[in-house]
């Protein structure tokens, strides 16, 4: 249907207009997405069908068979959250990788490039290695809150001060950018490495799992601790479009279109702070989904924001999955961290990108 | 009415606007003339608000200050002298995105062809699947145009003359399209909008303006009709040479003629 459908789509709209594309690879990516949740849910370590999974959902199982029992556990409780934090983490990186680049202006922006990762990081890690001793009174009053929270502070931060850093005026120049997000982003390491180094043994555990980025500890909790952030940084994302479609013409023709561009850049900054924030506080360092998404959709359905942000949050999504089963299948019975598979894929592409821009980088 | 009055704005404290009066009228095409640096730009960046200055400027009798950001878009629509896009937009998609701020004054279907006859309007008919950034310049001054003629398409709204704002918009331009873009002026302000541009060209000045604005180091030194303002007088000293003015039969249109003082001495 697709390809008959798109030049159906195309001869209709007028010249230019890649919307009624941009819906149909809206549907396409859906479809995409389901793929891959199914991929998700039905494949790993234990071979536990997707005709168990069905027999459980339909209530079909008898307790007292055990290996049905297993089968459900292992459904319901590991890879059905695996899965919910996979849709979610990809979803958040991607859109705070949308909104980034709308808001630098620049579509080398990665919260993962420029340090923002790092900053959430930092205050991520300051609550695992300090959560029992001096932060114990604050993550007394947080609860199971208080790691996302104190990633979506540090994301906030390092945002901030990179916009400020790198932005005169309303230009940013890509080479500050770029290099205070180093900046930025050595300075959290070493902060982040003194914390390591003071962190007793099962932290220290914790920390290596998390710093190389995984899905592998989803629980539950986890997502009940970072997921109402994180859809609220996806869903206030979403409503940006606008702002974000009128400051690609530069600030000050988006104030003349309307848009209150101060409020604009505070929204969008909250958003990035708490997709990302979340994000790195559950699965730690998964890099590149904020880079690659965006930049594959937008060769695919054009620059306007009204499709990009919602395509790559399914996107996003789905690219997780893929990357997640990857890294389960790759090495099986042991996994990959998801974080190796999505840099070996960004990497090599990032390169791509400087490579085929590097005439118009405005250093 | 579009008014400012008493504009002051300096920075570092070099004053680049000193008390500043002007007015523009609905129905009509205000031109602001000036050497480099007389403060052109920066007084259309007053009127917008870009820039905080001192004084009051008005829109039909309401304070710019007491106006929301996108109630002022609805009222006014700006070109800027250049325009840098960083992400690969069709022509058709950087038409369209006058459409997200403003209020075009169309219906919703009339709105989703309006980028097309936008573009027609600015002779660019059949450029709307080209990228954006493969356009010459002049192409792409024309585009922006189109843009902005979405933002405030009506140029009368519920009673509201509203306004263009246009910041050199012939500068890159061939003759041909120079005084097309100069109609579309003219026919906005004969439907009862109105018209601010700041203009290099003193001829095209005196042809298309009701009224001129002249600034000389950031104040307003005349501001009227062609006949008043024109003077040999005054434009010889606000431009610093020569100048012979002059009418052209059979319209007796006016026009300015520079004159070296080196060559013709």
């Amino acid at each position: 249907m697709t390809i008959f459908a798109m030049r159906q789509a195309m001869v209709s709209a007028p010249a230019g207009d890649r919307s009624s594309v941009a819906r149909l690879v809206l549907f396409g990516l859906v479809a995409l997405l389901i793929v891959a949740m199914g991929l998700s849910l039905f494949t790993g370590a234990s071979n536990v069908s997707a005709i168990d999974a069905m027999r459980i959902w339909l209530g079909l199982v008898a307790p007292d068979d055990a290996s049905a029992v297993r089968a459900m556990i292992i459904i319901n409780d590991i890879r059905l959250p695996r899965m919910v934090l996979g849709v979610l983490v990809g979803a958040g990186l991607a859109v705070s990788g949308v909104v980034m680049q709308g808001m630098f202006r620049n579509p080398l922006a990665d919260p993962g490039l420029v340090g923002v990762s790092a900053g959430a990081g930092l205050g991520a890690v300051l609550f695992i290695v300090l959560g029992g001793t001096a932060l114990a009174p604050l993550v007394a009053i947080m609860g199971i809150y208080s790691i996302p929270l104190a990633a979506f502070g540090g994301g906030a931060l390092t945002t901030i001060i990179l916009y400020r850093v790198s932005t005169s005026r309303g230009q940013t120049a890509i080479a500050t950018m770029l290099l205070a997000g180093i900046a930025i982003g050595a300075l959290s390491g070493a902060v982040t490495g003194m914390l390591v180094y003071i962190a007793n043994d099962a932290q220290l555990r914790d920390l290596t799992f998390w710093g190389l980025g995984s899905l592998a500890g989803a629980n539950w909790t986890k997502i009940l601790a970072a997921g109402p952030l994180m859809v609220a940084g996806i869903v206030v994302s979403m409503m940006l479009w606008r702002g974000l479609n009128a400051l690609t013409l530069g600030e000050a023709s988006a104030h003349h279109m309307g848009i209150d561009v101060q409020r604009l850049k505070n929204t969008a900054i909250g958003a990035v702070a708490a997709c990302v924030g979340a994000a790195v506080a559950v699965s730690g360092g998964i890099g590149f989904v904020g880079i690659v998404v965006p930049h594959l959709l937008r060769i695919l359905i054009g620059p306007d924001h009204k499709y990009l942000l919602p395509a790559s949050a399914i996107l996003g999504a789905a690219f997780l999955l893929f990357a997640d089963a990857v890294s389960r299948i790759i090495v099986a019975p042991a996994e990959l961290p998801i974080g190796i598979v999505t840099a070996s894929v960004g990497g090599p592409f990032f390169l791509y990108i400087l490579l085929r821009r590097r005439h118009h980088l405005a250093w | 009415m579009y008014q400012a009055q008493n504009i002051t704005y300096a920075i570092a404290g070099r004053p680049i606007l000193r008390k500043v009066d002007f007015t523009a009228r609905p129905g009509e095409v205000t031109v602001i003339v000036g050497p480099n640096g007389s403060g052109k730009t920066t007084l259309l960046k007053a009127l917008t608000g870009e820039i905080n200055a001192g004084g009051d400027v008005s829109i039909n009798g309401i304070s710019t200050k007491a106006l929301k950001p996108y109630q002022a878009a609805a009222l006014r629509a700006v070109l800027p002298q250049s325009s840098v896009l960083t992400f690969p937009f069709s022509v058709h998609e950087v038409v369209r995105l006058g459409l997200s701020g403003g209020v075009a004054g169309v219906s919703a279907t009339d709105a989703e062809r309006l980028p097309e006859r936008a573009l027609a309007r600015v002779d660019m008919s059949g450029f709307g699947g080209r990228y954006y950034s493969e356009l010459s310049g002049g192409e792409q001054q024309r585009v922006q145009l189109a843009r902005v003629l979405c933002q405030v398409w009506e140029p009368v709204l519920d009673g509201q003359p509203r306004y263009l704002l246009l910041d050199e918009p012939i500068s890159s331009l061939d003759v041909r399209h120079q005084l097309h873009i100069m109609d579309i002026a003219r026919d906005y302000a004969n439907a009862g909008g109105g018209v601010i541009a700041i203009l290099h060209d003193l001829n095209l000045a005196a042809m298309y303006a009701d009224s001129i604005g002249v600034m000389s180091r950031g104040g307003m030194v005349a501001q009227g009709g062609c006949q008043d303002v024109l003077s040999n007088t005054l434009i010889e000293s606000v431009f610093g040479c020569p100048m012979q003015l002059g009418v052209v039969p059979p319209g007796n249109a006016p026009f300015v003629l520079p004159q070296s003082a080196r060559r013709y001495a």
